[in-house]
């Protein structure tokens, strides 16, 4: 199910809570840089499914919650996503969403 | 070698992790700050600092799998609720610019925190 979600969903973020109310500092954090990008994005609030919120610790090997997926690809906790946000990687790798999504 | 918060008055948690990030990544700056909030002998939240000259040549996500590799236990758990990274760097990035970020607050990962 995880791996359909995020290839389906080109910007995926498994989140503690919801894009307009976060349940805490770090997923708020990346919330933030997403929006900064104004790129749309699909969540998944983890507390609701312990099932997922499991699951995707698996699925990539990541101990932590947020983590965002770009065209099926993990790319990152907020840590990471907040430098490559300051970096400009961020911009760079939504941009190839943004023209996979013209081509469709 | 530095630490910041180095090995005296750290708990037990604190003390392991530091352990396991020298053996693994033979650090010329380490610091291992508990940052729980609630007692800090619950010791759930930490936030590290590692710059290592094996850092050489490997991008961001993977320096932090192998801290998270590191620093967790056998099943990939980390066995405490939060990790944060504040800084994975080679010396050479760390000489540049040593500027760690404030943390956000974890707000217990139900709201508790969030709310004004």
């Amino acid at each position: 199910m995880i791996k359909q979600h995020v290839t389906e969903n080109p910007v995926m973020l498994y989140m503690k809570g919801n894009p307009s109310m976060p349940q805490c500092g770090f997923s708020a954090k990346i919330v933030q840089a997403l929006q900064a990008e104004g790129v749309d994005f699909s969540s998944v609030n983890v507390l609701d499914y312990p099932s997922i919120r499991d699951g995707i610790k698996k699925y990539s090997e990541w101990p932590t919650i947020p983590q965002l997926y770009v065209n099926g690809e993990f790319i990152g906790g907020c840590d990471i996503v907040s430098q490559m946000s300051e970096s400009g990687e961020l911009k760079e790798i939504l941009a190839d969403v943004v023209k996979v999504d013209a081509k469709e | 070698m530095s630490s910041k918060n180095g090995s005296a008055g750290g708990g037990p948690r604190q003390n392991l992790i530091e352990e396991r990030l020298k053996d693994v990544f033979n650090p010329i700056h380490l610091d291992v700050q508990n940052v729980s909030h609630g007692p800090k002998s619950g010791e759930s939240h930490f936030k590290v600092i590692v710059v290592s000259e094996q850092f050489e040549g490997t991008r961001l996500i993977g320096r932090h799998r192998a801290i998270n590799a590191a620093v967790s236990e056998s099943d990939g758990s980390l066995g405490f609720h939060s990790l944060e990274i504040g800084a994975a760097k080679t010396p050479d990035e760390w000489n540049i610019n040593s500027n760690v970020k404030d943390s956000p607050k974890c707000a217990g990962g139900d709201g508790r925190g969030m709310k004004n």
